[in-house]
């Protein structure tokens, strides 16, 4: 066999492992889609098979967006989240940074005690975080919840940023040390685009983690006008009735701040390295 | 060095606990507290009027049918609603109303409704609607509690009221504020499960009595009668299902039972388990309860419902994922005829499929061989918090929310019975749908009040789970859950 | 004059790391630790949280010990960690490293591929309740469309099957944050050593065994630890999907404590029990460090 067509098998493999997947992907997504098309007594009334709706109709998009104030809902979430991501992955980059370039005191207690920190089950933390949020008057706006979020998510993105950087070779900070660069400055423009893939896969998954949350934010928000669109989602399914139309049109609808983030950020998620300028 | 560091982590993180008692304790005894969040919440309350504006048009616009009816009732001025407060002259007041919907969906915009046409009665009264979904209301509520942020008025069940009792959520003169009248007006039954020794908790809105929801008309297509007895209702059930397009397989099921594991399946089981003549739990009258989870009669019942949900073939496949809303579609759809529940399932099937409406009725719980007519009655409601600044005008809309006129469109939103009596009759002369509620209303207990039902409930959902999923044989599962009930009757007594 | 100038750039020098951790350190101060506290406070006492406070000491966590519900539930939370851990490491490894290939349309598959992280839990939990649903679920009729089965199998619905549904499913949730932090994690390895090695003519598992893991060595550790503790505590998925039934086939840690804390109110119990789990993800974490220590 030569190298070719061994390289050959081995990519054909490869085309066959990520079809599959992406069907195991997209068979029940597609389910999501032909769901938020149908008509409830279409669902409910339907005996036997029936993959598709009788009469597809985007009534439920029309009334979804009537009977529950998404655009307000999309606006908090994606001021909560959006806040909170961009907050907590600064704190944690420079955090990260810190932690991979420096040894010092209390380094290695910081990193266990912020992983320590997301141990304890979360539904434990709901009371005493409402009442710190009360506290300082911060219960039922979008700031304390952007706040709440950003605490959740510092530790875990702390701790992504400092693997990445610590995959980077120090090589390049010691030589702009040695040219006079000052930490930071070597941090923000030697370092840190380097690190720009790493970056962004910990700002989606900041993003993607918060925006996931729904109970913090029906406890901490109970003012309707500054509930988020996961929550909405949730109130949309629960022991009573289970609105399975609006449930997947809304999921749909809640997915699309989530895919723009990622299609705008995905071409430095595979940046990879400026003009190979790490030689070691 | 590294095992030093994470050792320290640890111990700090523990000495930390140890210093933070002191500060954890004190915020224990929030009384003080609490009455400044609240004063804040207020505050809160009134900046956020603009931003609810933005959907108070959508929400009247939903409210409309019902607002209609219950906007001429307003407009015959106060008094209808035997007001006995003056809240035209009470100056600005602002109230948060804790709107759950009580799992109605429709109830929701209803809600918003009243308190629309409220408002419109009394300009200077401003409702700030606070929603919280049924799923999450103790979380929420007990969250809200630790810090003392309770919106004024707020959904209470039987299943939270000892706790709010003894965490003194709720104002403590709740029947001064409603008046004599009003409690005249409201069922003994409802009053006494709203009672906990001395103390009014919350007030009874909700009438969940519970009977059989059935298709009357194919009753009468088959000249079948009304069932009073479990092996009536097996026959029955048998003469329903059938196979209507021939296709070798059974399309339409005698009856339907939930069978899930969550408070809605259990307190339905409970239910079932009464007509057997078995008592979750007894007051002994001394602080001490006796679980019946040991006796023939629990047995009976767990086998029995077992039997009529899986064994017998006359419900769906299912049983156990089956819950409330997945039962009342099935109804909806025509894939069963029967199922047990308050009244509320009514809407339910109606919203799911609106042709139903004419062919459903009701009737009284079947019961077992020997065992007198029996059915439950519960009751979720309203109460008013103790952070409340304006208790007089917070009852005096909730005397509003339930007034007749109010009730009777309520109850064409969302097929909820009411607990005021006159209400209540005037509903069912009006719809023969709910004669059964009605009828079953003369047999109905309440459940003694009893801290740890949730947990003999989740034993009993346990046992019918494991028997029919787990394949545990059913005296082993029972024993288990008689354990386990004896546990928490001992638990719960002092 | 030039002491005090070096004394004071030495002591810049110093404090600089804590200038850079300074950010995140003060947030998680302020606001995670007062929670945790609070956790462990009320794991020592009998109490509704307002007003009433009997301090019992050690009793709650004595009880957990012994309960065997609460024992059942951490043995299954084990089971489901490993798995599911598992299914991300090896669908996300499988994944990104033909990502990384050179092939076509790799940006569809990447798209693709990446879509059920995009889907909070909430949805996915309820798509998938409702595809594997008795009645009228979809798989139930294909399965019976086909002849493949006469009868609907409640897949939720028998212990032989729920708690394997549920952690597919919670695999099928999860894989893509491996494999957008190995995609990742792969990019800052230099080609040069690539190149090197096939001018050295090493095969494609040599590359990947001596190149790729060592580099990606600390973003994996990483990413084991976090993924670790966070499906130890995967809440909302097997929370909306079965509750933790049918009887106890799914029952895992993080839902023993919610229903022990909101539905009996028994909040010293779930407390004691929450330190527990903090404990054993302690634990995990430096279990995981010690084995994968790069030096």
């Amino acid at each position: 066999m030569t190298k070719k067509t061994k390289n050959n098998l081995i990519r054909g493999i490869g085309y066959l492992i990520l079809t599959v997947g992406c069907l195991c992907v997209l068979l029940p997504l597609s389910w999501m889609v032909i769901t938020s098309l149908k008509s409830m007594t279409d669902i409910t009334m339907t005996k036997g098979i029936e993959l598709f709706p009788t009469g597809p109709t985007l009534e439920n998009f029309v009334n979804i967006w009537k009977d529950y104030p998404i655009a307000t809902y999309i606006k908090n979430s994606v001021v909560a989240v959006g806040g909170s991501t961009i907050f907590g992955v600064v704190c944690a980059a420079l955090c990260g940074y810190g932690l991979s370039r420096y040894s010092f005191k209390g380094k290695a207690f910081i990193l266990s005690f912020l992983l320590v920190t997301q141990m304890f089950p979360a539904v434990m933390k709901i009371i005493p975080y409402y009442k710190i949020l009360v506290t300082v008057h911060l219960n039922n706006t979008r700031i304390g919840l952007l706040i709440v979020y950003a605490s959740f998510s510092i530790p875990f993105c702390t701790w992504m940023m400092y693997g990445y950087f610590k995959s980077i070779p120090t090589g390049l900070d010691e030589a702009a040390r040695v040219d006079g660069s000052s930490a930071f400055h070597t941090f923000l423009h030697i370092v840190l685009p380097l690190a720009v893939p790493g970056l962004v896969a910990t700002v989606i998954y900041a993003f993607l983690q918060n925006w996931n949350e729904y109970m913090f934010a029906s406890v901490l928000m109970s003012d309707d006008a500054k509930k988020t669109i996961t929550y909405a989602i949730s109130t949309m399914a629960d022991a009573y009735r289970i609105q399975w139309n609006y449930l997947m049109c809304a999921a749909m609808i809640s997915s699309v701040p989530t895919l723009a983030i990622f299609v705008a950020m995905q071409k430095y998620l595979i940046a990879g390295m400026t003009a190979g300028a790490v030689k070691e | 060095m590294r095992k030093r560091h994470l050792m320290m982590a640890a111990a700090v993180l523990t000495a930390m606990a140890l210093s933070g008692c002191g500060g954890g304790s004190s915020s224990g005894n929030s009384g003080g507290s609490g009455t400044e969040a609240g004063a804040n919440g207020g505050a809160q309350a009134g900046d956020n009027g603009s931003g609810a504006g933005a959907e108070d048009g959508a929400g009247a616009e939903n409210g409309n049918g019902a607002g209609d009816s219950a906007g001429a009732g307003s407009s015959a001025a106060g008094a209808a609603y035997g007001s006995t407060y003056d809240v035209a002259a009470a100056g600005d007041v602002v109230l948060d109303v804790m709107i759950t919907s009580l799992g109605d969906s429709d109830g929701g915009p209803y809600l918003r409704g009243v308190m629309e046409d409220y408002m419109a009665l009394y300009p200077n009264v401003t409702l700030n609607p606070v929603e919280c979904s049924m799923n999450d209301l103790y979380t929420t509520l007990i969250t809200q509690a630790t810090a003392g942020t309770l919106p004024d008025i707020f959904t209470m069940s039987e299943a939270y009221s000892a706790n709010c009792l003894e965490m003194g959520m709720a104002v403590d003169n709740l029947p001064e504020l409603l008046g004599q009248e009003y409690m005249d007006s409201l069922m003994p039954a409802a009053v006494e499960n709203a009672t906990i020794g001395d103390t009014l908790v919350y007030m009874p809105w909700q009438n969940n009595i519970t009977a059989m929801v059935y298709r009357k008309d194919l009753f009468e297509e088959k000249g079948i009668e009304v069932p009073t007895t479990w092996d009536e209702f097996l026959e029955a059930a048998k003469a329903l299902t059938e196979d209507l397009d021939g296709d070798g397989k059974i399309d339409q099921y005698g009856c339907v039972f939930a069978g899930q594991r969550n408070d809605s399946a259990e307190s339905r089981f409970q239910t079932f388990a009464l007509t057997w003549g078995c008592d979750f739990v007894t007051d002994n009258g001394d602080g001490t309860y006796t679980s019946g989870f040991g006796t023939e009669e629990f047995k009976n019942a767990m086998e029995s419902f077992i039997n009529l949900a899986v064994n017998e073939g006359v419900a769906p496949a299912g049983f156990v994922e089956t819950g409330y809303s997945e039962a009342y579609t099935m109804i909806a759809s025509g894939q069963a005829c029967m199922f047990f529940s308050p009244s509320n399932v009514l809407g339910g099937i109606y919203n799911a499929n609106p042709d139903m409406r004419g062919k459903m009725g009701s009737f009284p719980m079947p019961t077992a061989e020997g065992v007198d007519p029996v059915t439950s009655f519960s009751s979720v409601g309203m109460t008013i918090s103790n952070t409340c600044e304006n208790p007089e005008v917070a009852a005096d809309f909730l005397k509003y929310m339930t007034s007749v006129e109010t009730s009777v469109a309520w109850n064409e939103a969302t097929c909820r019975l009411p607990v005021v009596e006159e209400a209540l009759n005037a509903i069912c002369e009006k719809d023969p749908a709910y004669s059964g509620f009605a009828e079953a209303s003369d047999s109905a207990v309440i459940y003694p009040a009893f801290a740890g039902l949730a947990e003999l409930r989740d034993a009993s959902a346990e046992c019918w789970q494991s028997v029919v999923s787990e394949g545990v044989s059913l005296d082993e599962a029972v024993e288990r859950a008689a354990q386990k009930a004896e546990e928490a009757a001992a638990a719960y007594s002092s | 004059m030039d002491e005090t100038m070096r004394k004071r750039a030495r002591l810049k020098t110093r404090l600089t790391p804590y200038g850079f951790i300074l950010p995140a350190c003060l947030t998680i101060l302020l606001l995670v630790v007062y929670p945790i506290l609070y956790g462990i406070y009320i794991s020592f006492f009998d109490t509704n949280l307002v007003n009433r406070w009997n301090f019992v000491g050690l009793r709650y966590y004595l009880q957990a010990l012994t309960d065997t519900s609460f024992l059942h539930s951490l043995w299954m939370t084990v089971i489901f960690t490993v798995s599911v851990v598992a299914g991300h490491f090896i669908l996300g490894f499988i994944f990104a490293s033909i990502l990384n290939m050179d092939i076509r349309l790799r940006t569809i598959f990447r798209g693709i591929l990446i879509l059920p992280w995009l889907f909070p839990d909430v949805v996915i939990a309820y798509l998938f309740k409702w595809i594997l649903n008795t009645q009228g679920g979809i798989v139930n009729e294909l399965l019976m469309h086909f002849g493949l089965i006469s009868d609907p199998i409640g897949w939720l619905s028998t212990s032989a099957t729920a708690f394997p549904c549920v952690i597919l499913v919670s695999i099928w949730k999860g894989y893509p944050l491996v494999m957008v932090q190995i995609l990742a994690g792969i990019q800052t390895i230099s080609t040069d050593m690539y190149e090197a090695a096939e001018i050295d003519g090493a095969t494609m598992m040599q590359k990947f065994r001596y190149i790729t893991i060592p580099a990606l060595k600390p973003i994996l550790t990483t990413i084991l630890i976090l993924d670790t503790v966070w499906v130890f505590k995967q809440f909302t998925l097997i929370w909306l999907m079965t509750s933790g039934g049918p009887g106890s086939s799914t029952m895992v840690s993080a839902i023993e404590i919610y229903k022990n804390a909101f539905s009996y109110f028994k909040y010293g119990l779930a407390s004691a029990q929450s330190v527990y789990i903090l404990v054993i993800c302690y634990l995990i974490g430096v279990v995981f460090r010690r084995l994968l220590r790069d030096d």
